[in-house]
């Protein structure tokens, strides 16, 4: 029995470790943008995780949380304005640390750098719209190397992913391959088509009405292309 | 030249790391006094060469030219120069290190070359005497009174040393040596040294300050990197929003999203420009999502739905990959097998009507025949009634028939190779595809794809996989192919499934698993058909199509009536093309 329990912990924690990792960076840059330093900010998301989990926001707030990303803001703002009362949890937060955010730091705090013109809450909007994004190509990036296809991937990425290099020429890439360029064309279409269902399925999971999908979508489709 | 560069760039690094070299620092006590050695005096008292202008400016000419293609190596350009224009022995470039403790020596030539990057303390070599007198020296026998200067051979029979300065400052000298007493140095020599030197000098400066410059902009640089934000080179957005391994986020969603919303796909989006793509007068069709209708592909080749621009008819347009297109061989039997193929005129033949090649890629043309492929229909629907698969072995024979005639045996004969399509009456019509083409494919072993290779293997005969045998296969082999497929079309399965060629190839040897017929009230008549056509030896087998046709022929007697309306029907419809 007392395994049992210990097990189930073990799950929650680990579950509670991979939100907590997923929406770090877009709490941690509003922080941030609030005028907070660096240290503080992490401080007080930690603090904000303990005190959602605590309490047992999120699960009370699962049925009725319309979108979490509005939630999530609403509630860290609620969270600073009580920040006094809140000091011990965010103490208790910097101490017991729920997960390390080491590794998502400095390019949460370049992101964060490159968009000082942005509004706090448009800044909260565009890490948010961008963790969707990541989250969902890495599960492309994931299933597809569980499939055994991470070379096919690499191939492929570039004509997507922009970044730092200039886009590659089809024809090369499909003289390289071997493939016809139709063919590479088919293939793209066939990414893209399971990358559009990741997405929208990363997205749905942060929406209690499956109806609002597509807004959502829009919303953050605006947020990152403006 | 690389040689030199390369050595003068060792010289700084060895010499800066040589620190730990156990010199003396100090001259001794008991060492012989400088003006023992010193003869400077003697430079105005010897006889002097008159001054060689012409050669001179030569030597200037050449350190500019150093200064300008190769600044890096100034300085041995400049104890190379001395050397040839003094006549000396051995020439050189001692600078002091940072730290202003020792000389190390950067750039040397003539004899002493071997020495380059080598060095001494401050205090301990002709060096720090003529930086604390801040003027030029001429001396003799110096190792008299640099008792425990390192051993360096051929020792000095006479050394003229100047300073050298950069920014106003000496920061070394540069001098000449003769091993003998062949010729002594003169006045001359000491203007030279010190012209050449005051040259040296400017042009070491200069770079200083390049390189000081080029730090500062360095620095600048990445500084600014810092703060100044990349922009995408793909959606021209700035680079703020990176993903794990630099993507541009925006990208990425845009491109799952564009799709999501319809009239706002934007094929440059994934990298697919929105031109045509032709093969010789040929157009894909694409569908409303700029991507290329493909009607089927597999390990070697992709069909795709395209347009004869000229006669603005459909066909499919078959394109082979550029591995086996790369293969002289196999694209010159390609285009034999597609010359044959192209021979045969027969309603159950898919004709091929154009052949090409085209940047690398072999591709061809043939009728388009709108339905489905027979492995698609039993997938879809299940077995065939065998009335129905009946009609299509005996079509399947008809065209194999006129693919005899023409010489040309098709090789992959398999149901995903027949398609099925309704002719205007409404009665099935079979056609075979891929007529001799596919033969090309499965026998070019290199090429052949462990994908393509599984897949045909079902409907093989024994002796294709006899390698002995593969000069033998004729009609009888697609025969056998056309009884895997009756099989498969009756009881939606192949006789000797498996997951291996051996096992297939053991299999073939056995009984049939007759049971499976009889499972579908497959008529006795049928069982043997099969049992003949799928005969391990081939000459139990039908030896003909024709011979095949009428054995289909007898085995179903209602099946007589129905072939001869629609042989009718057939020979009607020919007449009228040939009118035509």
């Amino acid at each position: 029995m007392q395994a049992g329990q210990a097990e189930a912990d073990e799950t929650a924690r680990k579950a509670l470790a991979t939100f907590s990792e997923t929406y770090w960076p877009p709490l941690y840059t509003f922080v941030r943008r609030r005028g907070y330093a660096s240290a503080d900010a992490q401080d007080i998301v930690q603090g904000f995780f303990v005190h959602l989990f605590e309490h047992n926001t999120l699960t009370r707030a699962d049925q009725k949380k319309g979108r979490l990303r509005t939630f999530l803001l609403g509630s860290l703002q609620n969270f600073l304005l009580k920040q006094r009362e809140r000091m011990s949890a965010i103490k208790r937060g910097g101490n017991q640390q729920l997960v390390s955010f080491d590794l998502h730091l400095p390019e949460t705090e370049a992101a964060m750098q490159a968009t000082a013109h942005l509004d706090q809450v448009s800044c909260y909007d565009l890490a948010w719209a961008s963790t969707v994004a990541k989250r969902s190509w890495q599960q492309l990036h994931e299933t597809l190397v569980g499939e055994g296809k991470a070379q096919w991937f690499d191939e492929l990425k570039p004509f997507v992913a922009g970044g730092g290099a200039v886009p590659p020429n089809q024809e090369e890439v499909a003289a390289r391959l071997g493939v016809p360029v139709a063919t590479l064309r088919t293939w793209l279409s066939r990414l893209r088509q399971r990358y559009r269902e990741l997405l929208r399925a990363e997205v749905a999971s942060t929406v209690s009405n499956p109806a609002d999908v597509n807004e959502e979508l829009r919303y953050l489709h605006r947020i990152l292309m403006a | 030249m690389s040689e030199r560069t390369d050595r003068a760039k060792s010289v700084t690094e060895s010499a800066e790391s040589n620190n730990a070299v156990p010199f003396e620092t100090s001259i001794p006590a008991d060492a012989l006094p400088l003006e023992a050695i010193l003869c400077t005096e003697e430079l105005r008292r010897r006889p002097s060469r008159p001054p060689d202008y012409e050669k001179e400016n030569r030597a200037l000419a050449t350190l500019a030219r150093a200064l300008a293609y190769s600044p890096r190596t100034i300085l041995q350009t400049l104890a190379e120069t001395i050397l040839d224009i003094t006549q000396s022995d051995s020439s050189g470039v001692s600078l002091l290190t940072p730290d202003g403790k020792r000389f190390y020596w950067p750039a040397l030539a003539g004899r002493w070359t071997p020495h380059i990057g080598g060095g001494t303390p401050r205090d301990f070599g002709p060096c720090g005497d003529v930086l604390d007198r801040n003027m030029p020296l001429l001396m003799r026998h110096w190792e008299l009174r640099y008792t425990y200067f390192s051993p360096i051979s051929p020792p000095a029979e006479e050394g003229l040393l100047a300073p050298f300065y950069v920014g106003g400052k000496a920061v070394g000298t540069i001098w000449v040596v003769m091993h003998d007493a062949r010729r002594k140095f003169d006045a001359e020599d000491e203007r030279v040294l010190s012209r050449l030197s005051e040259f040296a000098s400017t042009a070491y400066q200069t770079l200083a300050t390049i390189d000081e410059l080029r730090f500062q902009i360095s620095e600048h640089q990445k500084a600014e990197r810092a703060v100044r934000v990349t922009v995408c080179p793909k959606c021209g957005r700035p680079l703020t929003q990176v993903g794990p391994d630099g993507e541009c986020l925006r990208c990425v969603f845009d491109w799952g999203f564009t799709s999501e919303t319809e009239g706002s796909e934007d094929p440059t989006h994934s990298g697919v420009e929105p031109r045509p793509l032709n093969y010789g007068h040929f157009e894909i069709e694409m569908d409303a999502h700029g991507v290329p209708i493909a009607l089927g592909a597999g390990a070697m080749a992709v069909t795709y739905r395209a347009r004869d621009t000229i006669l603005n008819s459909i066909v499919a347009l078959k394109v082979i990959g550029r591995k086996l297109a790369e293969n002289p061989t196999a694209c010159a039997r390609f285009l034999r097998e597609a010359r044959a193929a192209a021979q045969i005129q027969h309603p159950n033949v898919a004709r091929v009507i154009h052949y090409g090649e085209q940047d690398g890629e072999c591709f061809y043309a043939m009728e388009l025949v709108d339905g489905d492929t027979l492995e698609e229909r039993v997938k879809r629907d299940g077995p065939l009634p065998v009335s129905l698969a009946l009609e299509v072995i005996e079509q399947t024979a008809r065209g194999l028939a006129a693919g005899e005639a023409c010489g040309v045996i098709h090789r992959d004969l398999k149901p995903s190779n027949l398609m099925i399509e309704s002719d205007r009456s409404g009665q099935p019509m079979v056609k075979i595809i891929d007529y001799g083409v596919a033969k090309v494919m499965a026998s070019d072993a290199t090429i052949q794809t462990q994908a393509e290779f599984i897949g045909t293997p079902a409907f093989a005969s024994p002796e294709q996989f006899d390698e002995a045998g593969q000069q033998q296969i004729d009609t009888r082999s697609d025969i056998y192919a056309l009884g895997i497929t009756f099989w498969y079309l009756l009881t939606g399965r192949t006789p000797f499934a498996s997951r291996s060629i051996e096992e297939i190839r053991t299999k073939q040897t056995q009984q049939l698993p007759l049971e499976q017929l009889k499972s579908v009230h497959a008529p006795a008549k049928v069982a043997a058909l099969l049992k003949s056509m799928l005969a391990a030896d081939p000459a139990r087998r039908p030896q003909t199509a024709l011979e095949l046709l009428a054995a289909i022929h007898r085995c179903y007697p209602r099946f007589e009536s129905a072939a001869h309306r629609r042989r009718k029907r057939l020979a009607s419809s020919n007449r009228r093309t040939r009118r035509n």
